[in-house]
Parts: C-alpha cells; structure tokens; sequence
C-alpha cells in the first residue's frame, strides 16, 4: 500500500504515468530523495483526504463517486504541466519539453533558467541540472552566468568533477573568473580532484580582490593535509589564525591529525590557547576530533570523555576543580572603570543620566561600599505583582527576607517614581516604601534616567563578594564594552548576577551564581573542553556539555 | 577630512562611468534596444549631459582591436563642479602609470589566472572589462597615491567588478554611488546595493519607455482631427498657484507663529537614512505650503558641508534651495535665533505631554531618521540645553496598538497644522498612522470598546502573524494540488 501511495503522489511517479504508462516497471522505482518528498506529501494530503471524505461523506455520499471517473481524466490530460516547484521533487532528467513545458509557465520566463538552477542547488540533483543544461543547448543558446555559476556549486555538490572542469573552462573563456563566492566553489571543487594546487592561484585571486574569508582556505589546508604537504597547510592554517578567521570544524580535524608528533604539540596547544582567549566554544566533532588526538598521543597515555560538571564546580569524571569566576585586581579595575566610562558616561552621558546625578551617585557610593546585596528595586518588583499590580509588595517580601532572614546589608536601586505615590491602582504603595527605607539603604535615580549602569556601577564598587539580584540580561550595556572587557563582564555576571526565580509562600528564591568558568581550560594532569551541542541558549548561559581529557586512566 | 575627501574625488575626477554591452548574442533579449540606441545617439551629439555612447552600429572613434568591447567609458561631470576634462587627462596618466608599473611581481603571478587573451580571440563572447579591472586592483597599492584617493579608487573599481558578476546590459556609476558604496562594510550589504542599483536601472528603463509612449500618444492626437465640441473652461496657471501660496506664506512667516527642525544629528545617520529624511522633509513643506495658515519654517542646525544639504540639493533638483524656500535656513542652533523661554522640544521621550497648542511658544522637531533605534537622542540634548519639552499625548487620545511612538517629519508636520488650526487633539492626532493604534478612545467608547475588554488587544497582529507563518509553512515545500491529489487518491 505505501507504494502505491508513493506511487500516486511522488512526483517521479506522476511524471512516468503521465508519459504514457510506457515504463511501468519503473513507475514504483522510488528513489529516497523521492521517498521523503513523497512521504512528506503523503501525509499532509492523507489529512487533506480524511476531511475531504469527511465533509463529502456527510454531504453527498454518492455523488462523489460518480464524479470521479471525470476528475481522474481531467488529472491526466493537465499532468503535463509540471509546475516550477515540482523541481524539489524531480529525481530522474527531464525532457527538453518538459523543461519548457515548466518555462512557459513560470512567471518571469527570462528568468527561468536562473531561478530553476538556484532551486536545484538547494537540493542538488545532478542529472536534472544535466538535462536543463541540455535543454539550453537545444534551444540553441548559451547558459548565462547566473545559471552557470549554479550549475558548478551542483556539480562540486554532487562531485560531478569532469563536468566542473568543463564549466570552469566555460567560465575562464568568459572571463568571469572574478568573483569571491566562486572561486570558493571552485576551490572546493578543485580540493576535491588531483589538480587541488591550482586553488591556491584562485586563493591568491581572492586576496587581490579583497578579504579572503575562512571557506576560501578550509578546504586547500585538508587537501595539503591529506596529499602530506604539512608545510604548505601549516602556513596557510597560521595565516588564517593571524587573519582572525575561525577554521571549520574538519579543518581543525585535519589539522590536528597531521600534528600528531611529539614535537608539534605545543602548536595543537596554541590552538586550544586561542579557543581559550577568544571564548570560542568547539562543535561536537570538533570535540571528537580532539578527543581522539589526545587518545592518539604515543608518548603519553590519555583517557578522554564526554562529561558535565557538577554544580560546586568538580568534573564528574576525574572530580578535578574548574576555574572559578574570580577576576584578578587589575581585570576587576579595569571592568569598574569600563563600566563607569562606558555604560554610564559612553558618547553623551545626558542619554542614561545626568553629570549631576552621577555625582550625587559618586558621592553616596564612596560613603557607603559594603553592601552584600545590591537589588534592581524596578526589575524585581516587576518580576511578580503584576496581577494585582502590588508592586511594591514584592520587593518589600525579597528585602525582608533578605535583611531579616539572612542578615545582609543591602542597597535597593530604583527610580523616584517608585516613591511618589503618583502610579495607578496603589502599585507603588506609599507605606511599604517607607518600611523598605527603614530596612535597607535606598537610592532612587530621576524617571527619564537608566538605573542598570548605576546597578553594575554600585556592585562592583562594593567589591568581588558583593552580588546583584536582577532578572536582566544586560546585553545592551555589555555591547558598550571592549571586546576584551566584554568576556570579563559576562564572567563577572555568572559569578555575581541572582535572579528572582519564584515568591513561594512569601519566600523568595533566588537562582543561584555560577561557581566555574565555563571556558577552556587546563590543570596539570587534565584539560576540559565545554563544547556545542547544537542547542539554543540563553544569552549568558555556557554550553552544559563538557569533554574531559585526562593523564593516565 | 571632508575637505580632503573632496579635493581627491576632484582630482580622480567626478565622472559618471556608464556600462554598456550588447547581449544581443545572448538569451535575455535587450529589452528596449531600439528605443535606447536611438536615444543614445541623440545624446552623443553635444547635449546637456554629456554622455555618450557608443554602440555596434556606430563608427567607433577609436581603433579597436576587435569589434567585441562595447562599453566605453566617457567623462561626464555629475554635478558641473569639477571638470571632466581634468579627469580624462588624470585617468590617462594613471593608466600609463599602470601600464608601467605593470612588471610588479603580484601582476605577473596572476596574469595566468585571468584569462584575457581567450576572451579577446572569441567574438561570440562580449569582452568584460573585470581582467581590466583587476589587474586595476593589484596595482592600486603601487600607485602613488593619497589613502583616500586610493580608497575611493578601491571602491569604485570594487563596484564595478560587482556588477561584472551579474548579466547587466547598462548601469550607470556615479560618484554618489561610489560614496554610498563605501560606506558599506559587509558583503551583503555591498551586494544589497548593488541590486538595488540593478533595480533602479531598470525602473528609470520602464519610466523612459512610458515616457516615449506618451509622448507618441500626444504627437498623434495633435496630429489628428480637432475634437468636435470644445468647452470653454478658465485656466489657472501653475505660476499663478505658485505666487498664492508664495504670498500666503510670505504672510506668515511675518506675523505667523514658528517650527523649528533641528537637523543636529547628521552623525547619527546612515546615507539612507538621510535620504529618507530628505523625502519626509520635502513632504512636510509640501504640506506646510499648501496650508491656509503655514508655519514659518525654520531648518536650523543644517550644515551646509554635510550630506542631508547635499542630499536635499538634489531632491530637490536645485543647489540653491536654501535661498528659495519660503523658510529660514540656517546653520545657527535655535538657542541664536529665538528666546530659551518660548522654546519646547517635541519628543516622544519626555515624561511631560504637550496639553494645548500655544502660537506664541516655538516648537522644535527633531529631523531624525534612524532606523537601528538609537534611543534618548533628542532628549539628551534637551536635558543638556535646559529647555522645554513635550510628547504628543498618544496614550491619552488613542488606543495605541503596535509601533513605536516616533512619527515622521511629514506626519509632525500634519499634526502640528492641524493642531494649530483647530487646538484639537482628535483632530490633530487622525494624522498618526492607523496601522499604529485601534481608534480614538472617545469614539471607541461611543462603541462601548474600552481596552482591556474582552477579546484581544492584539488579535489584528496576531493574525496577520500566524497567516505569514501559515503561508512561509506552506511555501516552504511544494504545493500539493489537492483535488488531483485526491483523485488519485482516490483512482
């Protein structure tokens, strides 16, 4: 039965019956690509049918049946014209008719070629791309660039290399030799062949022509790897490390494969260095990779595996302790002073705030510093409360816990709104102010100024212990940061930042701070790997999952 | 900088470089060829222009090699500042410099790479000029020239090999594509300019085609028989519309009350930010001018070395604009030209809303287009000047919806009119958008709809937004014609 579905639905099917019924021993040949397309189709039209029964079942029983006959002819006359989106699903090369056939039908015919060639490479099919190439010879015209161009990414898709040479020749006797996306195909395509040493004169050509960008270099440093021209992918492999570019992960592959003598292991070591500086986290298989160069180690013996680490911060395979989120003096400085020039000040400090609020802020911070707490008064109190819009009800629950259950000296930031009394509905009410005056200090910027520049300035001058709690992630002010600073501000977040998770009965619950640095990173006798799973995450979250790689068993 | 920008572009030259191929071997028929080649050699006879072209059935006035090359490249002054023929001569030089630095290592490792000799020996293959142009390219560091000159000369030649890429029968390239262009940084944004030239092209195409049309339709009917009955019906001149309104708004400039718009933010804008502006900001005089009771107009802050008064010289096809609008353009701040008192700067982040229209108070708006939402521009400058300001009272006139609460120059403009005219906020505020909000709240409540009740407040959107992503779901994969489907289905 699900054949014959196929059959019915799949486009190469469709085709095959149409043409006639000649090949009907080919007609349930049903190749995967169709197979998926066919499913795919097989399941929205099975719902399609189902209501059409339905509803025609209840309406008129019979007379469906009847009709029938009719509509299958009718479906057998208009099969011939196959529509431009048909081509995803095309397995096996069309007729120059039937090319134009689709041609005729597509709205922008001057374009036809262009866009069917564009639409093939999305789901590339060599010997449909074959047979349009055919039907523009037939019409007795020359492909143009943009089919062209199209034709050879398919063609490198599908490994189709004699063909790609044929078309490269086309191209060099048009002279369109000059451009980045192409010569990145061709490099591919040429990387893939015995003649891979012509694409360093394309690599050359590129660089002439502007910047040449990691996919212009992946491919010619595996091919020098895999023909063992180690000095030749080893230089093009620290020009891009110099450029600043990210190699691909079967780059890394390669070029950690070649590296595998003793000797050439500081250099594998300064790959990992810079992964470490530049906060990159490596893919799974680039996780592999390096698990297996550790493993393929033959002076020492090394055990590798894939891992997670357990909140107090200890690798749950060799329990060694990760970094934690501390920052040197120096980095800690540097971060307060970027963060006061920076977020506060930036291009024009009337945008967040005022010189004279800042001052009153300068001078209220250097009197009082030894906060433990330092609370987003606004952020908090919009974290709950808003059904019955008791805002000030919230933030007076969390102080109070936090003064009075914990014993912590805390610092509520704010804007002056909140002690106006002005706002609808009593959100804002005047005696829970007053009782969060009495409890906690209180600084409360003007309404047109931004409190969270003030938030992280007061954090970070009452020193490395001191916390925050605020829901926000911050983004916008860490875009103001250096990139050199912008890392030591998101580890100073895990290491410092509480969010309100829940008020459970009148109880806070606080999220509570990273106590390890998600990085790479080295003791003595192991190294750990936080790798991409291809997971979505939070903007301040690391990847969870790590790769330990350990001396010894 | 700018200045030095200026003198090199001066010395590069101002020139508008027109490509041109023929295509006629090729599959893509040129649309127009007989209508652009007759007008082109309209052209090339001595004209207001100054280009010219030559195509295959012109005698070419130099010697070719081949009959292959048809884009010629000729000087042309864009803007009549700087002289073409300057151009020609430092254009030449510098290709002799070229030809004679030609043995520079980098040129000669690449020379295999391009084929330039293939593409001359074939006739049926057009002659790109991208060998040219790249050989341009790899010299470009060995030539004696300022960083900008290079940069500019990187550029242009950069854009010119973008469109050897593509299958373009004609663009033109003028020195203002060339300084949008570098402004640009990515690739795809580059790329993204140039379709949008690619586009261009071809609506100024389509434009000249109707043009020509109507124009035969008006030779024919002059050349046929007068029309039977004619009636007779008083003509009002355009001229005569002109002084009226010149009049009307010569009188309330004298005794009228002020708006101000503060064009401070160059510095804040892109390039096409700043065209939009120029659009928004002819629209609003349009509307100003055309008013019984118009406000005298005051562009204030506008720097007359900077791009938005480039920008507006050409919108409005005339250089000396400044001096011909009806209004007072200045590069004085509005702090030199009225009494800080009176002053109140509209803008939509004040915490204060303007209550009524005072004809006596001066109104100032911000002439800001920014589209990577930079927040608390304008009123940054007001906390910084100490002088009033006001937001339009949105929330308390309308059901606002989705959108930002920043309006145009043009809808300002409106709004400020009808504010003026009538001190009616319902009035007033019919010229926001309606996309933005539901309604005026007095009339929704004629309708017993307050917010909040019952059904959504954002179901209009939602709508919309669950029929975009039902159709991108549906044009992702293949349509299935259902009927045929089931047929067989059912066969």
């Amino acid at each position: 039965m699900p054949s014959v579905f196929a059959r019915l639905l799949c486009r190469q099917g469709y085709v095959l019956v149409h043409q006639g019924q000649r090949e009907i021993a080919q007609r349930y040949e049903v190749s995967f690509r169709g197979t998926v397309l066919a499913h795919r189709r097989y399941s929205s039209s099975v719902n399609d049918n189902l209501i059409g029964k339905q509803t025609s079942r209840e309406r008129h029983g019979s007379q469906k049946r009847k009709a029938q006959p009719h509509l299958a002819r009718e479906v057998k006359i208009s099969s011939s014209n196959i529509k431009f989106y048909d081509i995803d699903a095309i397995d096996s090369s069309l007729t120059p008719e039937e090319w134009g056939m689709m041609k005729a039908q597509f709205k922008h015919p001057l374009d036809f070629e262009r866009k069917a060639m564009e639409r093939l490479l999305r789901n590339p099919s060599f010997s449909v791309a074959e047979s349009l190439m055919t039907y523009i010879a037939e019409e007795g015209r020359k492909p143009r660039y943009g089919v062209l161009y199209s034709y050879l990414a398919i063609c490198v898709k599908c490994e189709m290399y004699g063909e790609m040479f044929k078309v490269y020749a086309e191209l060099r006797r048009m002279g369109k030799m000059l451009d980045p996306n192409l010569l990145a195909t061709l490099i591919k395509g040429f990387c893939g062949t015995d003649r891979w040493k012509e694409s360093l004169e394309f690599l050359k050509v590129v660089k002439v022509l502007g910047k040449a960008y990691s996919r212009h270099y992946n491919h010619i440093i595996i091919a020098a790897m895999e023909h063992g021209e180690k000095q030749l992918g080893m230089s093009l492999f620290e020009e891009m490390m110099s450029a600043g570019l990210t190699p691909s992960d079967e780059c890394y592959g390669a070029v950690m494969r070649t590296l595998s003598l003793a000797e050439d292991e500081d250099r594998v070591y300064s790959i990992f260095e810079r992964m470490r500086n530049s906060v990159e986290f490596p893919s799974q298989s680039l996780a592999l990779h390096i698990k297996e160069w550790f493993e393929g180690k033959k002076t020492e013996k090394w055990t590798g595996a894939f891992t997670s680490i357990h909140a107090s911060g200890h690798c749950r395979v060799c329990d060694a302790r990760l970094e934690g989120t501390d920052l040197t003096d120096e980095e800690f400085q540097l971060l307060h002073d970027s963060v006061l020039r920076r977020v506060i000040h930036g291009k024009d400090i009337f945008r967040s705030t005022t010189p004279k609020e800042l001052k009153k802020f300068l001078d209220f911070i250097k009197d009082h510093h030894d906060y433990d707490v330092v609370v987003d008064g606004l952020n908090v109190a919009y974290t709950y409360g808003t059904k019955q819009k008791k805002y000030s009800r919230t933030l007076l629950k969390v102080v109070e816990h936090l003064v009075q259950q914990l014993g912590l000296r805390v610092l509520v930031l704010g804007r002056k709104h909140m002690k106006a009394g002005t706002s609808a509905h009593g959100a804002w009410r005047r005696s829970d102010m007053d009782t969060i005056e009495s409890l906690v200090d209180l600084f409360l910027t003007d309404d047109v100024s931004k409190d969270d520049p003030y938030l992280l300035s007061a954090t970070l001058s009452c020193g490395p212990h001191a916390r925050f709690i605020s829901g926000d992630f911050m983004r916008d002010h860490k875009a103001l940061l250096d990139q050199f600073v912008q890392r030591l501000f998101l580890k100073w977040l895990r290491g410092h930042q509480m969010k309100l998770l829940s008020l459970s009965y009148g109880a806070p619950i606080f999220s509570d701070v990273h106590t390890f640095d998600i990085v790479v990173q080295q003791t003595q006798n192991t190294w750990h790997f936080p790798y991409e799973d291809g997971e979505l995450r939070q903007a301040l979250e690391g990847p969870d999952k790590w790769l330990c790689v350990r001396r010894g068993n | 900088m700018l200045l030095l920008s200026r003198i090199s572009r001066a010395a590069l030259g101002q020139t508008a470089r027109v490509l041109n191929r023929d295509y006629s071997q090729h599959s893509r028929p040129f649309l127009l060829q007989s209508h652009f080649r007759h007008q082109h050699q309209g052209v090339s006879s001595p004209s207001k222009y100054g280009v010219h072209l030559w195509t295959r059935n012109e005698p070419c006035p130099q010697q070719w090699t081949s009959c292959v090359v048809h884009r010629c490249y000729s000087s042309k002054s864009t803007d009549g500042i700087n002289g073409s023929d300057k151009m020609q001569q430092t254009d030449n030089t510098a290709s002799k410099d070229t030809s004679s630095t030609s043995n520079s290592p980098s040129s000669t490792s690449q020379s295999d790479t391009v084929p330039m000799d293939e593409t001359m020996d074939n006739e049926d293959v057009l002659a790109p000029r991208a060998p040219e142009i790249f050989k341009e390219l790899s010299e470009l560091d060995s030539l004696d020239l300022s960083p900008e000159e290079k940069e500019w000369k990187r550029a242009q030649l950069e854009l010119e090999l973008m469109f050897e890429r593509f299958d373009v029968e004609k663009v033109t390239i003028t020195d203002r594509h060339i300084e949008q262009f570098m402004g640009l940084q990515t690739n795809k944004a580059r790329q993204k300019f140039v379709d949008y030239m690619i586009k261009t092209e071809y609506k100024k195409r389509s434009f000249a085609e109707k043009k020509a049309a109507k124009q035969q339709r008006r030779k024919e009917l002059l050349e046929g028989p007068a029309p039977k009955s004619t009636t007779f019906q008083p003509m009002i001149w355009g001229r005569k519309m002109e002084l009226f309104y010149g009049w009307n708004q010569a009188r309330n400039m004298m005794f009228g009350s002020d708006l101000v718009f503060d064009f401070s933010y160059e510095d804040e804008m892109q390039f096409r930010e700043k065209i939009n502006l120029c659009d928004q900001l002819n629209e609003a005089l349009g509307a100003n001018r055309q008013d019984t009771e118009p406000f005298h107009m005051h562009l204030v802050n506008l720097r007359h070395d900077g791009q938005t008064y480039k920008e507006l010289a050409r919108s409005r096809t005339d250089e000396n604009f400044a001096d011909k609008i009806l209004g007072t353009v200045t590069e004085k701040s509005y702090l030199d030209l009225f009494p800080r008192e009176k002053l109140v700067y509209l803008t939509a982040d004040s915490p204060r809303e303007l209550t009524k229209f005072e004809p006596d108070k001066v109104y100032i708006i911000g002439a800001l287009v920014d589209r990577k939402l930079t927040t608390n521009l304008s009123y940054a400058k007001v906390k910084r000047e100490g002088i009033a300001s006001a937001a339009l009272p949105l929330d308390r006139y309308l059901w606002w919806g989705l959108g930002d609460k920043v309006m145009t120059l043009d809808q300002m403009m409106k709004i400020m009119l009808a504010l003026k005219n009538t001190n009616d906020f319902e009035a007033a505020l019919r010229h926001v958008p309606t996309r933005k909000h539901h309604g005026l709240r007095s009339e929704l409540a004629k309708k017993q709809i307050r917010p909040g009740m019952g059904g959504n407040k954002f179901q209009h959107q939602r709508r919309g937004q669950r029929m975009r992503y039902e159709r991108e779901e549906r044009d992702a994969f293949p349509r299935v014609d259902r009927r045929k489907a089931k047929a067989w289905f059912e066969d």
